[in-house]
């Protein structure tokens, strides 16, 4: 005998799962793991992203890098380039955590529903049981 | 104005009933847009998007996400450049990689956005996209609208520099690739269309989330104007390649259709049929989730009670039937007068907001023990 209601429950339940894989994902993490865990991409990401800037300046400036290669100032060099990368990182970072805060938070808020309807569901098993016991 | 709810609902129904189909249709459409303008920005000597492949990749398109579309898209790119110039198809693959890296990542679903911000900026109508995404979406947007107009004036610097040449010799790489270089970090219309459709994205989206009434209207027509302004004063101020006169026309273009879509939202709204397959003891489950529709067909009847056929049927007071039947149907009704012309004004505001609950349609199921 199919029960209505419980099929209308698990059908929620399956669209959410459908629809918000990622949820389920990010619940797997606890809010300061997940944040660091992003933290660490974007320290990533902003490193690739700044060494391809990197390499393209270092094309556009070959012939002027070949010409003076002796005589070029390597350590004011390296600092600026240290230094942009450093507000970069820092600016990405702040950015991302922030994304990373909300999306997680967000995440979690949809998850609550989620669970008391599995809640509901597993009430309907235990009343299913406690029927056949009776029988 | 119930007219139009009507039809809403009536298309509804058939974006119900179709609307995988024409999810791929429309698809399939956008792909075939974007690949025929990428084989017309390259020469028939080094492109390899003939017809038949053109119509190949745009069929391929339909039936990937979104993210991956954008990926063909910059990867058909790369593979058309590289056939010009392997140095400049290595500085448009770091481009769509910084681009990627730095902001594109945080946003896999919107690569629709990323690939139509683009066309639409070389199509003449680049306010069409924040406007569009500032009453419909979240500020969230703002990144690939940003990251396609970065890789559209990337593009166009390329373009401008090899001035259609089918080959760059490879003595002359170097100075191509400076020269583009050069042409793109000096492109103030790069830094300056991307800053204001940024900012209009963000104007739109918060006058509509406003708590004033109208909101989306203000926000619509603030947008349009707005935009307006500022390209025209852009034009003319800092020489834009951009004709005034299509400014105008498009940016009224980009308001009427944003706002149309904002009406229809309902009509296209993603979640609106869903599949599920899951199971239980004793049963398969194949179910198919409709959104329930609140509106009827007919809601309200506006009848138009003349003073002549007042007094003809004896100057009559308001027929009370009449009167407890439109209250019935939850709408304002006012007389000015009991022999005067009835002003019958609809409420409509209710029905604007409707609520999507999930109806089982159709439970297919077997037997687990069959």
């Amino acid at each position: 005998m199919i029960n209505n209601s419980k099929v209308k429950l698990m059908t929620k339940l399956a669209v959410y799962e459908k629809k918000h894989k990622e949820d389920i994902e990010i619940s797997k993490y606890s809010k300061s793991d997940y944040v660091r865990l992003n933290l660490i991409k974007n320290v990533l990401s902003v490193t690739v992203a700044y060494i391809l800037v990197l390499v393209i300046v270092g094309l556009y400036q070959i012939e002027y890098l070949i010409a003076n290669a002796v005589t070029l100032d390597y350590k004011s060099l390296g600092v600026r380039i240290l230094g942009f990368y450093a507000i970069s990182v820092i600016v990405f970072v702040l950015a991302g955590l922030l994304i990373s805060s909300q999306r997680y938070s967000k995440a979690i808020k949809r998850l609550n529903k989620y669970l008391k309807r599995l809640k509901i569901l597993k009430k309907y098993y235990d009343e299913q049981e406690e029927k056949k016991g009776t029988l | 104005m119930i007219y139009i709810l009507e039809l809403r609902e009536k298309l509804r129904v058939v974006y119900q009933k179709f609307g995988t189909y024409l999810n791929l249709i429309f698809k399939f459409v956008f792909g075939l847009v974007v690949f025929l303008l990428l084989k017309n920005a390259f020469s028939n000597e080094i492109t390899f998007l003939s017809t038949p492949v053109v119509l190949a990749l745009a069929l391929v398109t339909a039936f990937i996400p979104s993210g991956l579309f954008a990926l063909v898209c910059a990867g058909v790119t790369i593979f058309s450049v590289y056939k010009m110039s392997s140095i400049l198809a290595l500085f448009i693959l770091f481009i769509f990689l910084i681009m990627y890296f730095l902001m594109l990542r945080y946003t896999p679903k919107y690569g629709y956005v990323l690939v139509a911000t683009p066309v639409l900026i070389y199509l003449g109508m680049p306010v069409f996209m924040p406007i569009l995404l500032g009453i419909l979406a979240t500020p969230v947007t703002i990144v690939p609208v940003i990251g396609g107009s970065i890789i559209y004036y990337s593009l166009r610097a390329v373009g401008d520099v090899t001035k259609g040449q089918d080959a760059v010799n490879p003595d002359e790489a170097l100075q191509i690739f400076k020269g583009v270089v050069d042409r793109f970090k000096s492109d103030k219309e790069m830094i300056l269309v991307t800053v204001i459709l940024a900012v209009i994205l963000m104007m739109v989206y918060v006058l509509r989330r406003s708590k004033f009434n109208h909101s989306t209207e203000i926000a619509t027509v603030t947008g349009v104007v707005v935009s307006m302004i500022i390209f025209v004063l852009s034009c003319v101020g800092m020489d834009l390649e951009m004709s005034i006169v299509g400014i105008i026309v498009f940016s009224l273009l980009s308001g009427a259709v944003a706002y149309v879509a904002y009406f229809m939202r309902t009509v296209l709204d993603y979640s609106a049929v869903e599949i599920v397959q899951f199971e239980d003891d004793d049963y398969y489950y194949y179910v198919k989730a409709v959104p329930k529709i609140k509106i009827s067909a007919q809601l309200s009847e506006v009848k138009n009670i003349s003073e002549d056929e007042d007094k003809d049927a004896g100057k009559e007071s308001v027929d009370e039937e009449k009167e407890a039947e439109y209250a019935s149907e939850d709408t304002d009704v006012t007389y000015e007068d009991e022999y005067d012309d009835f002003d019958v004004t609809i409420d409509t505001s209710d029905i604007d907001e409707l609520t999507a609950t999930t109806n089982i349609k159709d439970i297919n199921y077997q037997n687990h023990d069959e």
